[in-house]
C-alpha cells in the first residue's frame, strides 16, 4: 500500500479528529494508523493538545456587556462592513459611558432622556440665570441713585471695556431716541442695546469733535429703535421691564429658576454616574 | 446553554434591527461569555479584552441590520469580535507573525508523556495542581498568542469555543478547506510549542505531585 511508505500530514489527523475527512479518507487514514506506530502517537499528540484547549476554563466576565438604552442605532441603513464602520466611530467613548451605566446597577430605565437633552437644558439654565442676573443688577443699580452717585458706580461695575465713552456718548442719544418714553438710565441702555454699545466708540474714534458723536449714537439708536418702535421695555409676567422694581423682580425670578434648572440638571447627570 | 430557543433568538435579533436595545441586550447577556472568552483567548488581556467586546457589541447592535441570518447569529457576533480583536492586535504589533514558523522544526513525538500529564492535570482540585493549572493555562495562552492571527483566531474558534468549521467558515469569511487547514496547522504550532516547554513543565509537575503524595 501507498499510504505506508508516507506518514499522515497534520492536517488529516487534525481533520480526522473533528470527523470532517471524506468517507475514502477516512477508511485510508485507519488503515495506515494500525500499521504505524508514528502517526499513532502523532494522532494522539494531537488529540492531547486539542484536550488541552478544550479544558481551559472560561474567563470569568469582568462586568456585564448590556449596553445603555440611550445608545442611538444610527445607521439603519449602513452597508456590509460593520467592523470598519465601527471602527471609525468614537468606540471608546460610548463604552465609556456603557460602563458607566454598568456601574449605576443596570437600573436602564431611569435614564429616560439622552444626554444631549440633558446638556442643552443644563445650558439653558445658566443662560436664564445670567440673564436674570443681569436684569436684577441693572433693576438694582436703578434703585440706587436715589441712594447717590449711583451712576460712575453702574458705568465701571458693569465690566464694558468702553463703557466711560459709551455712557458719555450714547446716553444724549438714546435720551433723544427714547424722549417720549420714560427715562432711560445710561447703564441699563448700554447692556441691554448693544448695538448702542457698538456704534459709538466707532464714532468716538472717527471724529475728535464732540458735535458729531451725538447724531452717530443718535442715529445708531435710531435704528436700533426702528425695529420695536413704541415701547422698548415691554411688560413680561406681571413685571413692568421699563420700571427698577420690575427688572429687579424679573431678574431675580429668572435668575432663580435659571438656578434651579441649571441643579436640577447637573444633579440628574450626577446620579446617572454615581 | 441554548436558554434561548431558536425563534425566540430570531424574535430578539428582529426587535434590535427596529433599534430596540433591550431585546439586544437580551442577546448581549446570552452571548457575552462567549464573545469575551474567544476574545480573551485571542488577546490575552483581560482589560483589552472587556473593551474590545463592549466595542464590539456595540458595533453590533449598530450593524445588526446586516445580518441576513444565513450563518448563526453567534457565528456573526464572534465574526465581529474577532476581527476587532485582530484590529487590535494588529495595531499593537506584540509578537512578528512568523515567532513560530521555527519552532515547528522541532518535530519529536517523546513530548506525548508530557501532553497527558498536562491534559489530566485538571482534574484534581487540591491547591497545588490547581496552581499548576493555572501556570498551564498562562503557558497555553502564551502559546495561543504566538500563532499568526487567522490560525489563532480558527483554533479558538474552534477549539475553544466549540464552534463547528462551518461556522468558523462564516465567521472567517474563508473556505472549510482553508479552516481545516489553518487549524490544523495552529494546531501543530501548538503542540510542538507545548511541547517545547515540556522539559521545564514535567519537573513542576512532578514537585507538586510529590506534595500532594506526601500529605
Amino acid at each position: 500500500m501507498a499510504q505506508e511508505n508516507h506518514h499522515l500530514t497534520t492536517e488529516q489527523l487534525s481533520a480526522h479528529l473533528d470527523g470532517q475527512l471524506s468517507d475514502l479518507e477516512q477508511s485510508q487514514l485507519e488503515a495506515h494508523l494500525k500499521t504505524c506506530e508514528w502517526c499513532q502517537q502523532a494522532l494522539t499528540d494531537l488529540r492531547r493538545t486539542v484536550a488541552l484547549l478544550h479544558a481551559l476554563p472560561r474567563p470569568a466576565l469582568p462586568r456585564s456587556f448590556v449596553l445603555p438604552l440611550d445608545i442611538q442605532p444610527s445607521n439603519v441603513e449602513q452597508r456590509e462592513d460593520v467592523v470598519d464602520e465601527a471602527d471609525r466611530v468614537p468606540l471608546a467613548l460610548a463604552a465609556a459611558r456603557a460602563r458607566r451605566s454598568e456601574a449605576s446597577g443596570g437600573e436602564l430605565s431611569r435614564r429616560r432622556w439622552p444626554g444631549y437633552v440633558r446638556t442643552a437644558l443644563r445650558t439653558v439654565s445658566a443662560i436664564a440665570a445670567v440673564i436674570g442676573f443681569v436684569f436684577f443688577l441693572s433693576g438694582a443699580l436703578v434703585a440706587l441713585p436715589h441712594a447717590g452717585g449711583a451712576s460712575n458706580s453702574a458705568a465701571s461695575s458693569s465690566g464694558t471695556v468702553n463703557m466711560p465713552e459709551v455712557k458719555s456718548n450714547a446716553s444724549p442719544g438714546a435720551k433723544l431716541a427714547t424722549s417720549d418714553n420714560k427715562e432711560v438710565t445710561p447703564s441699563s441702555e448700554a447692556t441691554i442695546i448693544p448695538q448702542t454699545v457698538t456704534a459709538a466708540p466707532e464714532a468716538t474714534t472717527t471724529s475728535g469733535q464732540t458735535a458729531l458723536t451725538p447724531t452717530a449714537a443718535h442715529q445708531a439708536v435710531q435704528t436700533y429703535s426702528a425695529a420695536p418702535p413704541t415701547s422698548q421695555m415691554p411688560t413680561i409676567l406681571f413685571f413692568d421691564l421699563s420700571s427698577g422694581p420690575g427688572r429687579l423682580g424679573f431678574g431675580f425670578l429668572l435668575l432663580l429658576l435659571g438656578v434651579m434648572g441649571f441643579v436640577v440638571f447637573k444633579r440628574r447627570r450626577q446620579l446617572e454616574r454615581a | 446553554m441554548d436558554k434561548l430557543a431558536r425563534d425566540d433568538e430570531e424574535k430578539l435579533i428582529a426587535r434590535s434591527q427596529q433599534g430596540d436595545v433591550q431585546a439586544f441586550n437580551q442577546l448581549v447577556l446570552q452571548y457575552q461569555s462567549i464573545l469575551f472568552g474567544a476574545v480573551f483567548r485571542l488577546l490575552g488581556d483581560y482589560d483589552t479584552a472587556a473593551d474590545v467586546t463592549q466595542d464590539a457589541f456595540l458595533a453590533a447592535f449598530r450593524g445588526i441590520s446586516t445580518y441576513r441570518g444565513g450563518s448563526s447569529f453567534r457565528a456573526w457576533l464572534l465574526r465581529i469580535g474577532s476581527n476587532m480583536a485582530c484590529d487590535h492586535w494588529r495595531r499593537v504589533q506584540r509578537h512578528p507573525a512568523d515567532s513560530l514558523d521555527a519552532l515547528t522544526e522541532i518535530d519529536e513525538p517523546q513530548s506525548s508523556e508530557v501532553l497527558s500529564a498536562l491534559a489530566t492535570s485538571n482534574d484534581e482540585g487540591d491547591p497545588e495542581t490547581k496552581l499548576l493549572t493555572q501556570e498551564l493555562q498562562a503557558l497555553i495562552q502564551r502559546g495561543i498568542e504566538r500563532l499568526p492571527l487567522d490560525q489563532r483566531v480558527a483554533v479558538v474558534l474552534c477549539d475553544i469555543e466549540g464552534l463547528s468549521y462551518e461556522e468558523v467558515a462564516a465567521s472567517t469569511q474563508t473556505t472549510l478547506g482553508t479552516v481545516r487547514s489553518r487549524i490544523s496547522r495552529g494546531r501543530e504550532k501548538l503542540r510542538s510549542y507545548l511541547s517545547q516547554y515540556g522539559e521545564l513543565l514535567p519537573r513542576n509537575y512532578r514537585l507538586s505531585t510529590k506534595a500532594s503524595d506526601n500529605q
